[in-house]
């Protein structure tokens, strides 16, 4: 990704500007340093909240203008709100773009929190709680991620517990936007058909004004060691059983990442890096040849991120009939728990090589995915991150995976959910 | 207004071959379809198609499904093969150097399936599986009655590609070999390629496809009049949280001279922006739902109207009269100017970005090639939108959109009466 124009206004906020001709479109993404691990009982779920509420109306704009002025344009809009971040974006054709900068200015200095409009939509977040609740999935997570994580607030659904739901205010909801929707606690990144110095110009024009603020230098509790298996299970009416393991890996900035990232790959094909990539290509790796081939599973895979606070690898695996859940388990973590004792070997790392490759030339055709890439590894540490994804994954060798499986990929490391329908 | 230079060619065993070559792109996009769908089969084997398409993948007369995968994810690739109601699609995704080997991989799978016995049982478990969770999902049981209840029992849109646990429990080799033979045709294939390639390739690829060129049977006669028959029914679920609700009326076919006034007093009524007037209504002043959003279906022989909800058990009744009640409304008085003006620019300005990525040009190329619509649709296009008017769309209100015609559906916990 070539070609990037890299920019700290005064009051601390990071612009990422790149120029990318290919469609006569543009995407702004505007990134924050909250979610899910900014939290504590009593306020889960309010970082999602205040996402909600960004969209309820400004000191310039009406409670739904964001939506009206993007699609007016043809373009589409979004928000969502992980462990880590909460993340905003709007693309739109080339020439709107001053749309796009007014809406996330908007958002970032001068957001209202009407107190009815609070009200409203605190039933609107339950209720999309509660379309979470209607699938299994939503409800092993949420009981895996609360036995993983004893202490860390990661140990919370970022949607929130419905007590807090019930229970958060106005005031805490307008605290938390004060204290963490500051310039310098965010990162714009932009990508389009666009001139990235005329660009740079327009940012500066609608946020240079918006005052730096003191944002809480608030690190989560440490995770206690965990010192061996832990397991949890939830009854509950369903159609299959399934099951999630995870283990405790370390923190993005580790050296291990890579590693991490080249295992996943191996057990489950090359994923996509950014927003949008190729398909799946995990049906020539070790898990589904291992489960799926061999009719233990209908369907299994394995996921890692990297996560500001130590996080998790983690693998799942979908039951299928006439199968004993523990020989679809036994086989899954064995795949998963063997590869410190069978690395990968050469056709493997470049075969994983060559598929993490594709991914990433797929997603540099939509200028999307180019935008989130930016705005998502300047949140993890810096946007050229990405540009090294590749090479960093060259470096890793068939024994720095074996050295993480052994050090992370063990019994005693690990935490087992299982989904048994009653 | 376009980049786009898309070709279409017939090549000499009969493909139509549409391709658009771009520099700026190292991937490429290919998709393609047959008319191998649902609707060719009959309803006791219902999920026919989807089975045959699920396993073209699942090995050749010359490679297991391992080595097929590999001889594609090797380079980095993807493909898919799936069958939906009305036809038998595929999909790949590579790299622009590696199009000829991941053609000639989608070619082999195409033609030569082994239909072993072993991969059969082994997709028939995986579709059970799917089944099952399907039997499990609030959404999935309110649009399948839906369409039981809007379409004659036996039409293939009355009924669900993957077929049901007996009808899939009782198909057989042959029956698949058959389905296969008969109706993957070269000149029933459209493929339409997008991205980095080079079309001397694709044309020595495709081209050699199928050695027999004589077409498949023609379908059935399947236009069909959707129900307008008032009714509402429930699919009781009780150990969910949530109701998923549908109300549904009967729609148009995709080429119906009013599917740009439905489609514009849709936008309007139940998506522009944050779901139109129904998500303001229903979600921003009434807090009810996190979605409720309203969608036309227009289908080659028929179509449907559609607003789906997600509600608490309670809010059921309040929800549904909401919505009513904006349905009313719109069809009582003309949408407002600036309602009108945001429907077209919304319409005519998304077509660059539904066309920015490969995936999404090869999927604009096939659409027209199976509706008829010519290559220059997308330069025609603002035409069509800008011929409607205020008035066309409230007589589309007013003549798809009535409540004394509405099918609702329910599932989820019941509610307290």
């Amino acid at each position: 990704m070539a070609d990037v124009l890299e920019a700290v206004l005064e009051n601390g906020l990071t612009v990422l500007i790149r120029e990318s001709r290919g469609a006569p479109v543009a995407s702004c993404w505007a990134g924050y340093r909250v979610g899910g691990r900014n939290e504590r009982p009593g306020i889960t779920g309010i970082s999602h909240w205040v996402e909600h509420m960004t969209f309820k109306g400004s000191a310039q704009l009406a409670k739904g203008d964001i939506f009206r002025l993007t699609a007016r344009h043809g373009g589409t809009n979004n928000g969502f709100t992980t462990d880590d971040f909460t993340i905003y974006y709007e693309t739109v054709p080339a020439a709107q773009l001053d749309v796009p900068l007014l809406i996330e200015s908007q958002r970032m200095g001068a957001a209202l929190f009407d107190a009815a409009e609070t009200e409203s939509e605190r039933t609107v977040i339950i209720a999309e709680r509660e379309g979470n609740e209607n699938n299994p999935h939503f409800l092993l997570y949420e009981r895996l991620a609360a036995t993983v994580f004893q202490e860390h607030p990661y140990r919370w659904p970022v949607i929130g517990t419905r007590e807090d739901l019930d229970r958060i205010t106005r005031d805490e909801l307008l605290a938390h936007y004060r204290d963490f929707y500051a310039p310098n606690n965010a990162v714009l990144a932009i990508a389009g058909d666009v001139d990235a110095a005329a660009t740079l110009e327009r940012v500066r024009h609608y946020f240079e004004a918006i005052p730096a603020a003191k944002t809480p230098n608030q690190r989560p509790s440490g995770e206690p060691a965990q010192a061996g298996e832990r397991r949890t299970e939830v009854r509950h009416p369903g159609a299959n059983a399934f099951m999630q393991v995870a283990y405790r890996t370390p923190e993005v900035g580790h050296p291990d990442n890579y590693p991490l990232v080249m295992l996943d790959a191996i057990l489950s094909g090359g994923k996509p890096v950014t927003w949008g990539g190729g398909g799946y290509m995990g049906r020539t790796a070790r898990i589904y040849r291992a489960v799926v081939e061999e009719r233990l599973a209908a369907s299994a895979g394995s996921s890692y991120r990297f996560s500001v606070d130590p996080h998790t690898f983690s693998a799942s695996l979908t039951m299928r009939e006439g199968v004993v859940p523990e020989q679809a388990e036994n086989a899954l973590l064995n795949v998963i728990e063997g590869m410190a004792a069978e690395p990968p070997t050469e056709a493997e790392l470049a075969r994983t090589l060559r598929q993490t490759e594709a991914q990433i030339s797929y997603g540099q055709e939509a200028v999307t995915s180019q935008a989130f890439a930016l705005v998502y590894f300047q949140l993890l540490g810096h946007w050229s991150d990405v540009e090294r994804h590749i090479q960093r994954l060259h470096e890793v060798t068939a024994a720095d995976v074996a050295r993480v499986a052994a050090t992370y990929l063990h019994p005693a490391n690990r935490t087992v959910g299982w989904f048994i329908p009653s | 207004m376009s980049r786009l230079k898309p070709q279409r060619e017939v090549l000499d065993n009969g493909v139509v071959l549409l391709w658009n070559q771009r520099d700026d792109t190292s991937s490429v996009a290919v998709r393609g379809m047959f008319s191998a769908g649902a609707a060719r089969e009959a309803p006791a084997q219902a999920g026919l198609a989807g089975l045959t398409a699920r396993l073209l993948r699942r090995g050749t007369e010359q490679r297991s499904a391992q080595e097929l995968s590999a001889a594609v994810e090797d380079l980095g690739a993807s493909f898919a093969v799936s069958g939906s109601t009305e036809e038998a699609g595929f999909s790949a995704k590579c790299l622009g150097r590696d199009l000829g080997a991941v053609l000639q991989v989608l070619g082999e799978v195409l033609q030569y399936p082994s239909f072993e016995e072993r991969e059969i049982e082994k997709t028939r478990e995986e579709v059970f599986t799917q089944l099952r969770e399907q039997d499990d999902s609030t959404r999935a049981q309110a649009d399948l009655k839906t369409h039981e209840l809007l379409y004659p029992a036996g039409h293939p849109y009355a009924r669900a590609v993957t077929g049901t646990r007996d009808t899939i429990a009782a198909l057989g080799r042959e029956d698949l070999r058959s389905f296969h033979g008969a109706y993957y045709r070269a000149a029933d294939l459209r493929i339409s390629v997008a991205g980095s390639l080079n079309p001397e390739i694709v044309r020595r690829e495709v081209g050699a496809w199928f050695q027999d060129m004589s077409p498949a049977p023609p379908l059935p006669a399947l236009e069909v009049e959707p129900s307008g028959k008032a009714q509402r029914t429930q699919v009781p679920m009780p150990h969910k949280s949530q109701v998923d609700l549908v109300i549904a009326a009967p729609g148009i076919n995709r080429l119906h001279p009013d599917f740009y006034a439905l489609t514009m007093v849709n936008l309007i009524l139940g998506s522009l922006g944050l779901m139109g007037r129904l998500g303001e209504r229903v979600r921003e002043q009434q807090g009810m739902a996190y979605y409720v959003y309203s969608q036309v279906a227009a289908r080659t022989w028929a179509g449907e109207w559609m607003t789906h909800a997600g509600v608490a058990p309670k809010n059921v009744e309040v929800a549904i009269a909401a919505i009513v009640d904006e349905v009313t409304r719109i069809r009582a008085e003309q949408v407002t100017e600036a309602e009108f003006a945001d429907a077209c620019d919304y319409l005519i300005g998304s077509m660059p970005l539904r066309l920015e990525t490969n995936d999404g040009i090869s999927g604009y190329l096939l659409n027209c090639e199976y509706y008829n619509l010519g290559l220059d649709y997308i330069d025609r296009y603002p035409g069509y939108i800008r011929k409607e008017t205020r008035e066309t769309l409230l007589e589309a209100a007013q003549k798809y959109l009535d409540p004394s015609r509405f099918t609702v559906v329910t599932a989820g916990p019941v509610s307290p009466s």
